[in-house]
């Protein structure tokens, strides 16, 4: 299927955040040069919007609308006291010497408007609906081609969105938008393209394809995102460090070492999520890790445990049965089954001693286990939790940092963790922090509970999403 | 078409130009296993993390440049990545160990099966064997596992692993490859084989069909130990029961017998069936013992084997297919990273329209210290002009304290930018320094300027920038951005020359006494100013240096050089004394319609009193003509080329003395002197007014009104020039004492 490559440009006057609206909508920090200053960008520079590896749309950023009281003034006088068409005046200007010297930028702009087919003219919307950005969108009326005003900032406090949009009826322009480039609402970039489609038709299937591909990359961003999540979940909880607690030396080093270890976890937890999402590391500013508490014991005993044993050892039992009960054919029925039983209880011990024998001996040789605390879990699952909800809600045109994280969990500690959770708390060997990676045995049942959580956070972060 | 101009666009290569490579399995098993290899990276193993989690960017680019789906780009990428060779070398080491353990479990479940034909075939001495109990041996666990494999796959597909016979055979090969093989990329290759082939479609089919496959072996093993044995030895068949009947019996072998008689396996009929029944006692029945044991093996052949072979064929179409059918699911977040690296979301198009440096005018520097604006020399009104304020927030006009203050009002759009224009052009008292107060809100920008400038060149007044609402700007969380913004508002403000202390933030909604002392100072209120650099001094040195160059009368082009020369002193105010003779445009067309202008305008400047005088006539039109020719040399040396010849000139000044003469109604003829009065009064004129131009016409007509006296003395010798200077300095001095009283 072929689509038709829809051509944009981006105007509006200066430092209104054009090449910001650009960077969100290519999610890309680095697109062109955004700053606080007037006049960044001073020349027209293009970029194809792609879906599926096939060019969609391209995107023109132009230099600010800087003097257009001055620029709409000089169109009036080329008028003069003729009767002309706004899109002949326009042509005119752009064929005149003043589009290549006073009005240089302006002219850039329109010219790239022309060569378009929809303009969205981008609105600070914490501006006043003042006499320069009025000429602006009456110059733009002139260009005949479809403008559709994006107003930007609207997530702040004084914003004088009402007003806009009065205005902007007034001058009939009806489509409007509200799309914030630094604070996303989720739902922003999806009206843009719905209403730009409302006025092209004929690039209705691009857009669609647009906000299929963009819908499709947000779900796949959020599952991704609580895979990573998931997963350091995982390791922290199933992280042991084996321990003798009577040296006291050595129990405060297992203890340093093992804050150590989970703190460097979640930073390579946060990097992943940052890169995942388009940002820099240095778009973060993390904040140290507040305490994480271990906790010393054996829990050979706690419910988890229990039922995790019952449950493979009843397989483990069966399969021994199994094998008992071939050995009984073998042998021509001798045994009457006291070989299947055999097998079943040989099965069972054997499960037993693979999952547990080595705590087992371990409590035996005086020596104890340290893991991290339930509430420090809580914690790190609340932080990457914000942080992902932070990183949903950032655009990339963002300046500012991307505050700290939570240094605390409202959830109470009495609430259950989740499953996966309890049974990674009696499977060191799902730690990827444990020494020497995975042990082959643990790894389809690991996958099933990073799977297993993964799929409830990625439930609470769609929720999250939606909610808002 | 649209394809291949798309991509070349976007920089890559065509994938169908390229030849899309064909992915099979092991492709994408490749791929899960980089994916796994780069997420293991850092993360605690710490033999990984020297090899891991490396960008790969030469293999991102080939990914990049392959074109295709997402999935494609991924198998290409983990196909061109440096740690493929390692990784491919870990599967096949894999590979081979599984499929050694398969060829193990096939040998053990031969085995298995030999030993249990001959158990199922072992009976003491004189006792027959049990047809039933044999039937049971051989095919009972199968039959049994047959079952709990179909209601499995049918009641709950997703379970089929490691608790099957193929899981067993699976794990124990990636024991085996674990332990000739030690390593990361060992282990991630392992991980990656779990994933692909012990989870979902793959490898449920897979472990299913290694299941029936040796199945298959042991009972075609057992079939063949059983045949073997049949043919050498002789095996009497009997049935037993303690608490069935016949009626039970015959029907229940008869229908066992039914489709290995169909395939056509002899088996015993009703009266043979009856016939082997043996109560444990006497001599075992030896009646049918070939149809029996043809049975036998029908039976495997039909309930065992057949079953097993059908399901093993449909098992392998059904991993053919996954296999397949079979995408790495590439929402996993090692994957989902990938992305804007192998499958960038847009492509730069680049520059499309540069950015080009303007062809800038030529602007004589020019810096208007608003310091000029003396409150005590000059004590006009400070214009104040609101550019681009919020009605609503701002509390026009602003305070200025200690002086007028001439509100001009706040613009904000074309018609209220003529307006305030307007009401400084018409002002009556001539304001003494022009204030513009901007937001710090708005970002500065050229049309803000231009604006500015031409307001400046409307009024030749010193301008000064007053930047309010920092506190609004910091109120909406920029507080780091206002020093930066007041930077821009500078920078912008220095291409229309007004200097960085002449653009000051000073909030006016909250003011303080340190901003109002700012303010204060900057408007000329205060105590705190440097007076003006006076400049006529040494204008009238340049007129008697030239008078003393004189040995006659001099010429209208020796007069031209000295008016040239006094520009010269006030050449950094150029612009606003250009504009004052209406010679603000610069050189161009018809030069004698300038001078005619220029002169007209100095006529106009001058006070009644001299218009009447036909000497001051001739002065003041000298001056403004030659005024002209001044600026336009000022401006462009080579302009002098393009004026009318002297002569000429003197003809065209004379016809616009004889115009204005006319007007007043003077009709006596010129008196011209021999001295050089005429020719020093004309300079002395124009130094004057260029030395207070800037000020209101009126005020122009004021000072020249008590400067210029009426009658001229005869001037022959610098001496009698000089003494005649001095009078008009004092004069000049006298004229601004009275200006500055209120």
């Amino acid at each position: 299927m072929t689509l038709e490559v829809l051509k944009i440009a981006v105007v509006g006057h200066t430092n209104v955040g054009k090449t910001s609206l650009l960077r969100t909508l290519l999610r890309d920090v680095e697109f062109g040069e955004v700053s606080v200053s007037p006049a960044t960008t001073r020349h027209v520079e293009g970029v194809s919007l792609l879906v599926g590896g096939e060019c969609v749309a391209d995107l023109y950023d132009t230099p600010g609308l800087e003097d257009s009281i001055g620029l709409l003034e000089h169109l009036d006088a080329i008028t003069g006291e003729r009767r002309m068409d706004g899109i002949d005046v326009i042509r005119e200007f752009l064929g005149s010497d003043h589009a290549r010297r006073a009005f240089s930028q302006e002219a850039k702009a329109l010219r790239q408007v022309l060569a378009s087919d929809v303009a969205l003219y981008v609105i600070d919307a914490r501006d006043r609906v003042s006499g320069k950005l009025r000429d602006e969108l009456e110059i733009l009326g002139c260009c005949a081609k479809p403008v559709v005003p994006v107003l930007n900032f609207v997530a702040g406090p004084e914003t004088r969105t009402a007003e806009w949009r009065e205005h902007l009826a007034r001058v009939n322009m009806h489509a409007v938008v509200e799309f914030d480039t630094v604070v996303l609402d989720g739902w922003g970039e999806r009206r843009l393209f719905e209403k730009i489609s409302t006025l092209l038709d004929p690039y209705r299937e691009t857009l669609e394809a647009l906000i299929e591909d963009r819908a499709r990359q947000r779900k796949h961003l959020i599952r991704a995102s609580a895979d990573l999540i998931a997963e350091l979940l995982i390791d922290v909880a199933a992280h042991v460090v084996v321990a003798a607690v009577a040296d006291e030396t050595s129990a405060r080093k297992a203890m340093e070492t093992m804050q150590q270890t989970v703190r460097d976890r979640e930073q390579k937890c946060v990097d992943d999520l940052l890169a995942l999402h388009g940002f820099r590391e240095k778009d973060f500013e993390s904040g140290d890790f507040p305490i994480i508490d271990g906790k010393w014991g054996l829990d050979l005993f706690s419910p988890e445990a229990l039922k995790d044993f019952g449950i493979r050892a009843t397989g483990a039992a069966a399969a021994g049965a199994m094998a008992g009960l071939a050995v009984d054919v073998m042998v021509g029925g001798l045994t009457m089954g006291v070989a299947a039983a055999t097998g079943a209880a040989l099965g069972a011990l054997f499960s037993a001693t693979k999952s547990h024998g080595s705590r087992i001996i371990d409590r035996v040789r005086g020596f104890t286990e340290l893991r991290v605390d339930d509430q420090t879990i809580r914690l790190l699952a609340a932080r990457q939790n914000a942080l992902v909800q932070a990183l949903f809600h950032r655009g990339h045109a963002s300046q500012d940092l991307i505050g700290r994280l939570p240094l605390e969990t409202k959830e109470s500690s009495s609430k259950k963790l989740p499953e996966p959770i309890l049974l990674s708390k009696i499977h060191p060997d799902w730690s990827s922090l444990s020494g020497d990676g995975f042990r082959n045995q643990g790894i389809e049942r690991r996958i099933e509970a990073v799977d297993d959580l993964a799929g409830g956070i990625e439930r609470r972060l769609s929720a999250a999403q939606a909610g808002q | 078409m649209y394809y291949a101009s798309m991509s070349s666009r976007a920089g890559r290569i065509d994938a169908a130009n390229k030849g899309v490579r064909h992915v099979v399995l092991e492709d994408r098993l490749l791929a899960e296993a980089l994916r796994l290899y780069e997420e293991s990276g850092e993360s605690g193993a710490s033999e990984v993390a020297g090899g891991a989690r490396v960008s790969g960017d030469e293999s991102d680019r080939i990914a990049r440049e392959a074109g295709g789906d997402f999935e494609y780009r991924i198998i290409v990428r983990a196909g061109e990545h440096r740690h493929a060779e390692p990784l491919k070398e870990a599967l096949s080491q894999l590979r081979s160990a599984s499929f050694m353990m398969l060829i193990a479990g096939l040998i053990v479940a031969a085995i298995a099966a030999a030993a249990t034909a001959r158990a199922t075939l072992a009976t003491h001495p004189g006792e027959p064997v049990n047809f039933f109990w044999a039937l049971g041996g051989t095919l009972g666990v199968e039959t049994l596992a047959l079952i709990i494999w179909l209601l499995l796959i049918l009641l709950r597909p997703t379970t089929m692993s490691s608790g099957s016979l193929g899981g067993i055979i699976f794990a124990l090969g990636r024991r085996v490859a674990g332990w000739l093989h030690r390593g990361p990329v060992q282990l991630v290759a392992a991980r990656a084989v779990g994933l692909v082939y012990s989870r979902g479609a793959i490898g449920r089919w897979t472990l299913s069909a290694i299941s029936h496959a040796l199945w298959l072996t042991f009972l075609g093993s057992c079939l063949g130990l059983l045949v073997l044995m049949l043919s050498i030895r002789e095996y009497t068949f009997a049935w037993e029961t303690t608490i069935l009947s016949e009626q039970t019996y015959v029907p229940m072998t008869k229908a066992i017998a039914v489709v290995p008689q169909a395939l056509g396996f002899h088996v015993p009929d009703e009266s043979e069936i009856l016939a082997s029944r043996w109560t444990g006692q006497g001599p075992p029945p030896s009646s049918a013992n070939e149809a029996w044991s043809q049975l036998l093996m029908g039976s495997i052949v039909v309930y065992g084997m057949v079953p097993r072979f059908v399901l093993l064929v449909i098992c392998l179409i059904l991993r053919k297919r996954a296999c397949v059918r079979y995408r790495l699911d590439t929402t996993l977040s090692g994957y989902t990273r990938l992305e804007s690296r192998i499958m960038p979301r847009s492509a730069s198009i680049g520059v499309v329209d540069a950015e080009e440096e303007p062809p800038r005018e030529d602007r004589p520097a020019q810096r208007i210290s608003p310091r000029e604006a003396d409150g005590d020399r000059f004590p006009g009104p400070v214009a104040v002009v609101g550019v681009e304020l919020d009605r609503e927030a701002t509390s026009w006009p602003i305070p200025i304290e200690g002086g007028a203050c001439l509100d001009l009002g706040i613009v904000d759009n074309r018609e209220e930018r003529k307006r305030a224009a307007e009401l400084l052009g018409q002002a009556t008292v001539s304001p003494r320094l022009l204030v513009a107060v901007c937001s710090l809100i708005t970002t500065p920008d050229r049309g803000v300027f231009s604006y500015l400038e031409k307001l400046q060149r409307l009024s030749s007044l010193p301008l000064a920038i007053v930047l309010t609402d920092g506190e609004k700007l910091r109120r909406r969380g920029q507080i780091n951005d206002v020093g930066q913004r007041v930077e821009d508002w500078r920078k912008l403000a220095a291409t229309i020359q007004v200097s960085d202390e002449a653009v000051i933030e000073v909030d006016l909604e909250n003011l303080t006494n340190h901003s109002r002392t700012i303010l204060a100072a900057l408007t000329g209120a205060g105590k705190t100013k440097a007076a003006k650099v006076r400049q006529i001094e040494r204008a009238f040195e340049v007129i008697l240096a030239n008078v003393e160059s004189w040995k006659e009368k001099p010429s209208l082009s020796a007069q031209a050089e000295l008016h040239h020369a006094i520009a010269e002193v006030y050449e950094n105010e150029s612009e606003s004394w250009r504009r004052l003779l209406c010679f603000e445009t610069g050189f161009a067309g018809d030069m004698t319609r300038h001078i005619h202008a220029g002169a007209n305008r100095v006529l106009e400047l001058m006070p009644a009193r001299l218009k009447s005088s036909p000497k001051w006539l001739a002065i003041g039109a000298v001056t403004g003509a030659l005024g002209c020719v001044a600026a336009a040399t000022l401006i462009s040396p080579v302009a002098i080329g393009a004026l009318p010849v002297w002569s000429g000139l003197g003809a065209a000044i004379a016809g616009i003395v004889q115009a204005v003469r006319k007007e007043h109604g003077l009709d006596e003829a010129t008196v011209t002197g021999e001295d050089y009065s005429e020719a020093v009064c004309a300079a002395a004129l124009f130094a004057v007014l260029l030395e207070i131009q800037g000020r209101g016409e009126e005020a122009i007509t004021r000072i020249l009104d008590v400067v210029a006296n009426d009658d001229i003395p005869e001037m022959s010798d610098p001496a009698a020039v000089s003494r005649w200077l001095d009078s008009v300095r004092h004069r000049f001095d006298l004229a601004l004492a009275r200006e500055a009283k209120p």
